[in-house]
C-alpha cells in the first residue's frame, strides 16, 4: 500500500496497463505532450509518443467515432474527455454504434473502449463543466459504467476497465481528484458490478454514489454517537449495479436511502428503488427514500451550486427522516 | 508473375463478376421485397456496382470497410456470399450478422466488413479509426469509409476527414455521389455542387471518377490505397453514380425529385453495360465467356435464395445475447 | 416456373393496397422492367414492374380495378412464351416452400394445405397462396412460446405477481399502516398486527412494533424470571404460537414420557356435592407436594438447569382457540378450596380467552388431563422452559388384584398417569421416583387432605 491521490491512483493503471498492452492509445485535447488537463497522462508522452498519446482537436463527435472504428479493428483506445459534458457531441456516435456492435455483429466484434472524464459539481464550473449523465449510460444495453469513490477503487477500476472488452465509462468526481487514500501497489483489480460495504450497520442502509460515499460516511459516524448504525454501501459500478449486496443490506435493516448527487428523475436511486421494491418488497420496513441534487442545470455562483446538492447536514436529515418513517 | 495482360484478364473478370452479382442479388431482393420476404428496408445498390466493385478490387480481407444504408454492394464486393446476404434480409440464422441487422446492419468482421450502418455520417469516423488501429499496429490496412453525397453536409465528414488527414491516417473516403439524399438533390443540400475539391481543406488529396466507370474507379482507388498504405495519408474519391432503383423498394422511381427521362439517360451509362462493351472492346473475354458468366451467376443467386429462404429463423431464446462481451 | 405478380408492400406499414389499373392486358407480351399495372398503397400510386419478360395472364380470381385488397394477394403471372402451352392461370401449381410441388385445384381451397394453415382469412376460396402469404405463415409457425428475454433480466416483475390475488384488499378505515417487513414478522410470530399501535410516520407499524409485541408475547410463556411486561393489545393468534412453541420444545427438549396408574377409589370418593373440587385441584396439590421434595422436577432449562423458587403450576385446558395453560400460583400456599376457586375463575376466563399475560406466564410445572375423553395414557408435550407435565387418564373401575396371596380381586378406579419430562434436566430414575411419590400420595389421600377437609 502506498498514498496517493485519486488522479495518481487512475494513472498507475494506466501506466502499467500501458506498458502491458501496446495496442491502448489515449486520445483527447491535452492527453498528449501537456499530459491531460487533470494530469491523467503526465509522463505517459515521453514514454509512448503521439500516436499513443494523442492530442485531438476539439471533435467529440469525430474521435469519439474514430476510436469506435479503432476498437473494432485490433486497438484499445482511451478517451479523454476531460469533462463527460464534452461527451454528448458524440452521444449519436456512442449510443447508435460504439454501445451496439457486439450485438449487431453477433459476438463477432468486440469494443474495447474506455471513456474517462470528470463528474460533478463543485468548483462553481457552472453548466458546461459540471454534468454527471451516468444514468444515461447505464441505461443502454453495451455500456459499463464505473464511479470510483476513493484512490484504491480509481486504480482498480480503471485497471478493470483497461481489460474490459466492452465499452466502459470511467468517471471521476472532481472534488475527490486530490483526494489521498492507501492504494494496493502491483497489479490491482477491482471486478466490476462488485459494490463496497464501506461501514457495516444494522439501522438504514445508505447506497451512495461517488462523491456522496463520503457524505455517508461522516454522517454515520455522527449519527453513531446517537446511537444509531448505518451501513454504507458504495456500488462502485452503476452497470453493472450489484443489486444483490444492495438486497442483502436492506433485508438486514429493512430500510434504505440512495443518495446520488446527479438528477432523480429516471436515475441510479430510480432503478435501486424498483429492483429492491421487486425483489425485496417484504425486506422494507419503511419507504425507500432518495436524496438527489436538484432538477435543475448547474449554477455558476458558490451561493446558488452549493443550494443544489445534497450536504452532510441534508444526507443527516434524510437519514433521520428516514429511521423515523 | 503473370503477364500484364493475365492480370488484366483477371481483374476484368473479377470485377465483371463481383457488378453482375450484386446486379442479380439486388434484383432478387427487389422481387423478394414485393413478395414480402424481406422484413423491413430494402436500399438497393443498381446502378452504382462499378464504385464497389472499382474500390475493393485493391482491398484484402485485413482492410477494414464501413459502408451505408446502401450495402449490399460493398458487402457483396468484401466478400460476404450472396446466400448470406439475402438470408439477413429474410431474417434467417444464417444471414451475414445472424438475423441482428438486416439489410442496414451488415456484418462480416471476419472478411473486414466492419458493419453498413441505418445512420448517415458514422461510418467516415470509424474508417478514420480503422487507419489509427493500422497506424499504431504498423500492419499496412486501411480503413475504407463508402458514403453518399447526403454524408457530406454532416459534421462527420468534416470531423472524420480532418482527424484522418491531421494524423496521416490510411483511410480512404469514397463518396457515391448519386445526386440525392434520399430524395433531396444534391444541389438543393449544398451550395457547392463538388465534393472532391472539399479535400483541399483538409489538405490531403481529392479526385472525382465516372463511378460508372469500374476501370476508372479501380484505377483512383488502387493509387488512393497504395498511397495510404505506404504512409501517405488519407484520399478523398469522389464517384459520380446515380441509383437507377427508388431509394427504398416501395418508394417511386421518379417521383417529385428526378425524371424518367433523367433516369432513361443514367440506364444508358449502365456500369454493367459499359464495362461489358469495354471488355469486348479490349477483348480480354468474349461475348459466350460473358453470357456463361451471366447465366453461372443467376444460377447461383436463384440457388442462394432457395436455401436462404428454407434457412431456419434464429432461436428466440439468443435474443438477449452478446450485447456486452462478457456475462453482465 | 411462372412470375408471380403481387400486391406488393411500399412501405413497411402497408397492409393493403388497390389494385388502380392494369398497363398491359391480359396476354400482352410484357419485357422485364417494364411497368404491368398500377397499385395504390398508403401514400401513393406506384407503377408495379414485372422482373421478367414474358405474357401477361390474368387469372379469373384477380382483383377487378378499383378493388382494395391485401398485400401479397395474387394480381397475375408472366409467363415465359414456351410455358404458354401449358399454363392455365387459373389452375397453377403450388409451391409450399418445402422443395415438393402440391397440386391444390380451385375447388380444393387451400385451408387443407398445411403450410397455409390459418391463412383462410387472407386468401379468397380458390386462390393460391402467394410467397408473401407462405412466409407469413412460416413465419408465425415459428413462433414459440418460449419467453426470448426471459433468463436476460429484461422482463420484469417476479414470479409472485402471478401468485397475486386477482382482487386487491382495500385497507378498512381502522386498519392501520404497515410496514411490508412488518407483515412479515407478523404473520410468522403469529401476532395480530390489526391490534398494535405502529410507532412509524403517522403511526405506521413497523417491524419494531411488531418485535417488541412478539417479545412481550415470548416472555409470557417464558418461566418465572422472563421479562415480562403487561400485554398491551398484541393479541396473538394462539394456533401459530401453539404450533411454534410445541414446535421447538419437540425440537429442542428431550423429551422422555412414563407411565403409571394410580389407585384412586378413596381419592374420587372424598369429595362430593356442588363444590366438588376437580381432578386439577385435587392433582394440583398432590403435584406440589411432590414437587416440593423433588425440586429438580420444579426447574426450568435456561441454558442449563435452574431451579425455581416457587411452584406454579400451569393446567392446560381446551378452549375455542385452541389449548392454553393459565397459572396456578403458589399452590402449596393455597388451601384446596382456593385452588379450586382459582381454577374454576381461570378456567372460564382462558374460555372467553379473556386471560392476560399475567395469568399465563410463570410457570414451573404443567398438568393437562385427557381424562374426559376416555384416555388412559399419552404422552403430553413439555412446556419448555418447564421440566416436567403430567398428563392425567381417565379414572375408571377396573378389575384389579387386591391381594396376590389369597387370590382377592375388587373393582377399583383407576387413574393412569403420564410424565412426560426433560431429560437434559433429570435423569430417569429421579423422574420415577417423581412419578411414584405422587401415585403414592394419590392412592394415600388422607395424608393430603385430611379425612374430613
Amino acid at each position: 500500500m502506498t498514498e496517493k491521490t485519486f488522479t495518481e491512483a487512475a494513472r498507475e493503471a494506466l501506466t502499467d496497463a500501458m506498458d502491458a498492452d501496446p495496442t491502448i492509445f489515449v486520445v483527447g485535447e491535452g492527453a498528449g505532450e501537456r499530459g491531460g488537463n487533470f494530469e491523467t497522462t503526465l509522463g505517459l508522452y515521453e514514454k509512448h509518443g503521439p500516436v499513443r498519446l494523442c492530442d485531438t482537436p476539439i471533435c467529440e463527435r469525430g474521435f469519439i467515432g474514430m476510436c469506435t472504428g479503432a476498437a473494432m479493428t485490433g486497438t484499445r483506445p482511451v478517451v479523454d474527455f476531460m469533462f463527460t459534458d464534452f461527451i454528448l457531441d458524440g452521444l449519436g456516435e456512442l449510443i447508435n454504434q460504439t454501445s451496439k456492435m457486439q450485438y449487431m455483429s453477433n459476438g463477432r466484434l468486440k469494443m474495447p473502449m474506455v471513456l474517462r472524464g470528470c463528474i460533478g459539481i463543485g468548483h462553481s464550473a457552472a453548466t458546461h463543466h459540471s454534468g454527471s449523465y451516468y444514468p444515461l449510460f447505464a441505461h443502454i444495453p453495451g455500456f459499463r459504467v464505473a464511479l470510483p469513490s476513493n484512490p484504491a477503487d480509481a486504480k482498480g477500476l480503471f485497471a478493470t476497465a483497461l481489460q474490459s472488452d466492452d465499452p466502459v465509462f470511467f468517471m471521476e468526481h472532481r472534488q475527490l481528484l486530490s483526494l489521498k487514500g492507501p492504494v494496493p501497489d502491483g497489479e490491482h483489480r477491482v471486478p466490476f458490478g462488485q459494490a463496497a460495504v464501506v461501514r457495516e450497520g444494522t439501522d438504514a442502509t445508505i447506497v451512495a454514489l461517488t462523491v456522496m460515499v463520503h457524505h455517508a460516511l461522516q454522517v454515520a459516524e455522527e449519527l453513531s454517537g446517537e446511537g444509531v448504525s448505518l451501513e454504507v454501501i458504495d456500488p462502485r459500478t452503476v452497470a453493472p449495479l450489484d443489486m444483490e449486496t444492495i438486497l442483502e443490506s436492506v433485508r438486514k435493516t429493512g430500510r434504505l436511502l440512495i443518495v446520488d448527487e446527479t438528477f432523480m428523475p429516471c436515475g441510479i436511486g430510480a432503478e435501486i428503488s424498483a429492483h429492491v421494491t421487486e425483489h425485496g418488497f417484504d425486506e422494507l420496513d419503511a419507504p425507500i427514500m432518495r436524496l438527489n441534487g436538484a432538477h435543475v442545470p448547474t449554477p455558476y455562483s458558490p451561493a446558488l451550486e452549493q443550494a443544489i446538492v445534497p450536504d452532510r447536514a441534508a444526507l443527516a436529515r434524510a437519514v433521520r427522516g428516514l429511521l423515523a418513517e | 508473375m503473370q503477364s500484364d495482360a493475365g492480370e488484366r484478364f483477371e481483374l476484368h473478370r473479377w470485377l465483371y463478376r463481383t457488378m453482375f452479382t450484386i446486379r442479380t442479388v439486388e434484383e432478387r431482393l427487389a422481387r423478394s421485397f414485393m413478395a414480402g420476404l424481406i422484413h423491413g428496408a430494402c436500399h438497393t445498390y443498381v446502378g452504382e456496382e462499378a464504385v464497389a466493385a472499382g474500390v475493393c478490387a485493391s482491398l484484402s480481407e485485413d482492410d477494414a470497410v464501413f459502408s451505408t444504408h446502401r450495402g449490399h454492394g460493398h458487402a457483396l464486393a468484401k466478400g460476404v456470399s450472396p446466400v448470406a446476404l439475402i438470408a439477413e434480409l429474410y431474417g434467417r440464422e444464417t444471414g451475414v450478422s445472424h438475423g441482428r441487422g438486416g439489410s442496414m446492419h451488415l456484418f462480416a468482421p471476419e472478411i473486414g466488413l466492419m458493419g453498413t450502418s441505418g445512420i448517415v455520417g458514422p461510418c467516415i469516423l470509424q474508417a478514420a479509426g480503422a487507419g489509427y488501429s493500422a497506424k499504431l499496429l504498423g500492419n499496412g490496412s486501411v480503413g475504407v469509409a463508402f458514403f453518399g453525397d447526403g454524408a457530406v453536409g454532416n459534421g462527420a465528414f468534416h470531423e472524420g476527414l480532418n482527424l484522418a488527414a491531421i494524423y496521416d491516417l490510411p483511410a480512404l473516403f469514397v463518396c457515391e455521389n448519386n445526386l440525392y439524399a434520399t430524395e433531396v438533390p444534391f444541389s438543393h443540400a449544398s451550395r457547392n455542387p463538388e465534393v472532391a475539391p472539399r479535400a483541399e481543406n483538409y489538405g490531403i488529396p481529392g479526385v472525382t471518377v465516372d463511378g460508372n466507370d469500374v476501370l476508372a474507379v479501380h484505377e483512383a482507388a488502387s493509387r488512393a490505397i497504395r498511397r495510404a498504405r505506404d504512409g501517405g495519408g488519407p484520399t478523398l474519391i469522389e464517384a459520380r453514380t446515380y441509383r437507377t432503383r427508388p431509394h427504398a423498394e416501395g418508394m417511386g422511381l421518379t417521383g417529385v425529385y428526378r425524371t424518367e427521362e433523367e433516369v432513361a439517360a443514367w440506364r444508358e451509362k449502365d456500369p454493367i453495360k459499359m464495362f461489358r462493351s469495354r471488355i469486348l472492346s479490349d477483348e480480354t473475354m468474349t461475348e459466350s465467356d460473358l453470357d456463361r458468366m451471366e447465366s453461372d451467376i443467376k444460377s447461383e443467386v436463384d440457388e442462394a435464395e432457395q436455401e436462404a429462404a428454407a434457412a431456419p429463423w434464429p432461436d428466440r431464446g439468443t435474443a438477449a445475447r452478446h450485447a456486452y462481451r462478457e456475462a453482465p | 416456373m411462372p412470375y408471380e405478380i403481387a400486391m406488393p408492400r411500399l412501405g413497411w406499414n402497408m397492409e393493403e393496397g388497390t389494385l388502380v389499373e392494369w398497363l398491359k392486358q391480359d396476354g400482352e407480351k410484357v419485357s422485364q422492367g417494364e411497368m404491368v399495372c398500377t397499385i395504390e398503397g398508403d401514400k401513393a400510386a406506384t407503377d408495379v414492374e414485372s422482373f421478367e419478360s414474358g405474357i401477361l395472364k390474368i387469372p379469373d380470381a384477380s382483383p377487378q380495378p378499383g378493388q382494395t385488397v391485401p398485400v401479397g394477394t395474387l394480381l397475375g403471372y408472366v409467363v415465359a412464351e414456351a410455358e404458354l402451352e401449358t399454363f392455365d392461370p387459373n389452375q397453377v401449381p403450388v409451391d409450399d416452400g418445402s422443395g415438393e410441388r402440391v397440386e391444390a385445384g380451385p375447388a380444393q381451397g387451400i385451408a387443407s394445405e398445411p403450410v397455409v394453415a390459418g391463412a383462410e382469412d387472407r386468401t379468397e376460396p380458390g386462390r393460391k397462396p402467394t410467397d408473401y402469404e407462405r412466409e407469413r405463415e412460416r413465419s408465425r409457425t415459428t413462433e414459440s412460446t418460449e419467453p426470448a428475454v426471459g433468463t436476460a433480466g429484461i422482463a420484469t416483475g417476479s414470479p409472485r405477481e402471478q401468485d397475486a390475488p386477482a382482487t386487491g384488499v382495500l385497507p378498512e378505515q381502522d386498519t392501520p399502516a404497515i410496514s411490508p417487513r412488518a407483515r412479515r414478522a407478523a404473520q410468522s410470530g403469529g401476532i395480530d398486527w390489526r391490534s398494535l399501535k405502529g410507532s412509524g410516520r403517522s403511526g405506521r407499524i413497523v417491524e419494531r412494533d411488531v418485535l417488541e409485541a412478539s417479545r412481550r408475547h415470548e416472555s409470557a410463556m417464558d418461566g418465572p424470571d422472563g421479562k415480562a411486561t403487561a400485554a398491551r393489545g398484541g393479541q396473538v393468534d394462539l394456533r401459530k404460537v401453539i404450533a411454534r412453541r410445541m414446535a421447538e420444545a419437540h425440537r429442542t427438549t428431550a423429551p422422555v414420557t412414563l407411565h403409571t396408574e394410580a389407585d384412586v377409589t378413596v381419592l374420587s370418593s372424598m369429595f362430593e356435592g356442588a363444590n366438588r373440587p376437580s381432578w386439577y385441584d385435587l392433582m394440583l396439590k398432590i403435584a406440589a407436594i411432590a414437587l416440593a421434595e423433588h425440586p429438580v422436577m420444579n426447574a426450568s432449562w435456561r441454558d442449563g438447569v435452574a431451579l425455581n423458587d416457587g411452584i406454579h403450576i400451569g393446567i392446560a385446558v381446551d378452549t375455542a382457540a385452541g389449548v392454553i395453560a393459565p397459572v396456578i400460583r403458589d399452590v402449596p400456599g393455597k388451601s384446596l378450596k382456593d385452588i379450586s376457586a382459582t381454577s374454576k375463575r381461570l378456567i372460564q376466563t382462558a374460555q372467553e380467552t379473556k386471560l392476560t399475560l399475567d395469568q399465563i406466564e410463570g410457570g414451573t410445572f404443567t398438568l393437562t388431563n385427557l381424562g374426559m375423553y376416555n384416555i388412559d395414557t399419552f404422552t403430553p408435550i413439555i412446556h419448555s422452559p418447564q421440566c416436567a407435565i403430567l398428563g392425567l387418564g381417565q379414572a375408571a373401575p377396573r378389575v384389579v388384584v387386591i391381594d396376590e396371596a389369597d387370590g382377592t380381586t375388587g373393582i377399583r378406579r383407576i387413574m393412569s398417569l403420564s410424565l412426560t419430562f426433560d431429560h437434559r434436566i433429570v435423569d430417569g430414575a429421579p423422574a420415577a421416583r417423581f412419578l411414584q411419590r405422587i401415585r403414592q400420595l394419590a392412592e394415600a389421600p388422607e395424608s393430603v387432605f385430611g379425612k374430613s377437609d
